[in-house]
């Protein structure tokens, strides 16, 4: 397993594309997350589970058959990797 | 058994459970957050289908006091956690935490605006408390509504700033519960296009009532208080532009026409269309946004029950249809509107 990218999107900024100028997203080695976080995402990847929410991240990781996506609710998605998230503007 | 017992199924519950790779505790407390994460869903998922419910049904409801009574307003303090709603603010209305006091402050004055023009008690139309949290996370560069309450974060004092001191900021997420208590639109699809939309009309539209502007003297800047010196000195002053939705000062250029497929972009690009067409709307017919444009908008959202996955299309034939009805001795109302819309490729 790679990395993990964690991107924020809606809320009032929205962003999250690639239209634009402005990213507010993460990345973290899958290796540096805790048994307990990768635990947590294993079973977000594994639910899949439709998301309606103004606010919400896309997770994104190397799966064993290719890059895996899906969006989390802000109360699913460990706050270590919420925690790494940075905004820039290109 | 509650069929939400099992919204996690049970073989995969039990494999992370019972997998020898990690410790006692680890396996019991991803037992106990699988199963508290499940509920939390389901609570979710229950409060949004119980919201449709309630609008869909005749259900009676108290009567508004005379003289109007503005709802109860209660602000809540994360203290950069994420746990919601927090720790509350006692007297938020006069707090020395200024964040405190302006969520507090601004959101009273969203609800005054919705009574004074429009009619609408709350955010649900029934008296709903209007429930704010500040100082989510840690240098948080968004505020959301969570399906329930606001929420707002500090911002990272270089691409934004406090998200509080954006009057349209309150405005436009308070409108994500006006929405969901009415048309209960969904985030995704044209639908989720004219959800964002609809609360940066409502949230322009509350902007410009607070400095008392007629169409030509507004902005229509979405996001320009809460710009911080890094997006300025790159030269962004907002977020959106609703007068200009391709404009480059906005860190959120958006399609200024329609197209089919537009649904595929974020709800935040997609937005784009509807915003210029209430512009054009609205400064086509003149005078404050919310006495002509924003009633016809006011009660395409309201007057017709949920359409989650709403066309973009249908909402302007419905605002199309009420220039006519609300406005039946002045056609050029339903002229302007029909304009509006057709510029925008609709």
């Amino acid at each position: 397993m790679g990395d993990v990218v964690i991107e924020q999107l809606g809320g009032f900024v929205g962003g999250g594309t690639s239209l634009g100028p402005l990213r507010i997203e993460g990345r973290v080695a899958w290796s540096a997350l805790s048994a307990a976080d990768q635990a947590r995402l294993n079973l977000l990847f594994t639910e899949r589970r439709p998301v309606n929410a103004n606010l919400r991240y896309r997770l994104t990781r190397d799966g064993p058959s290719g890059p895996e996506t899906i969006e989390a609710l802000p109360e699913d998605v460990p706050r270590t990797l919420v925690d790494i998230i940075k905004t820039t503007i290109r | 058994m509650c069929r939400y017992c099992f919204i996690i199924p049970q073989d995969v519950l039990m494999r992370f459970a019972s997998d020898p790779a990690l410790s006692t505790p680890l396996r019991q407390s991803l037992l106990h957050t699988a199963q508290l994460s499940s509920h939390f869903r389901a609570l979710r998922e229950q409060n949004t289908a119980l919201t449709q419910a309630a609008i869909s049904l005749p259900l009676p409801h108290p009567p508004i006091p005379h003289p109007y009574v503005l709802p109860p307003d209660q602000v809540y303090d994360c203290q950069h956690h994420t746990t919601l709603p927090g720790a509350p603010v006692a007297n938020p209305g006069s707090s020395p935490d200024a964040t405190a006091k302006r969520a507090y402050n601004e959101s009273e004055r969203v609800a005054k605006f919705y009574w004074d023009i429009f009619q609408r008690d709350s955010i649900d139309g029934h008296h709903m408390t209007l429930i704010s949290s500040i100082h989510y996370s840690v240098s948080f560069n968004n505020a959301f509504w969570n399906g329930s309450q606001m929420t707002y974060g500090d911002g990272d004092s270089q691409v934004f700033v406090d998200f509080t001191l954006g009057d349209d900021v309150i405005g436009h997420e308070l409108t994500h519960g006006v929405t969901q208590h009415s048309l209960g639109l969904v985030y995704s699809g044209e639908a989720g296009g004219l959800n964002e939309s609809i609360s940066d009309v409502f949230g322009s539209m509350f902007r410009q009532s607070e400095k008392n502007q007629i169409v030509n003297q507004a902005d229509w800047l979405i996001g320009a208080d809460i710009m911080g010196p890094v997006a300025k000195q790159k030269g962004y002053t907002c977020l959106r532009d609703m007068a200009a939705p391709k404009a480059t000062h906005a860190l959120v250029p958006q399609p200024d026409h329609y197209y089919p497929g537009i649904g595929n972009l974020d709800p935040h690009y997609s937005s784009g269309p509807p915003n210029l067409a209430f512009h054009k709307a609205a400064t086509s017919i003149g005078g404050h946004s919310w006495e002509k444009a924003g009633q016809i908008w006011y009660k395409a959202l309201t007057g017709f029950g949920p359409s989650p996955n709403l066309f973009m299309h249908q909402f302007a034939n419905r605002t199309r249809s009420l220039a006519q009805s609300l406005y039946p001795s002045d056609p050029t109302i339903h002229t302007k509107v029909d304009a509006a819309w057709t510029a925008v490729g609709l």
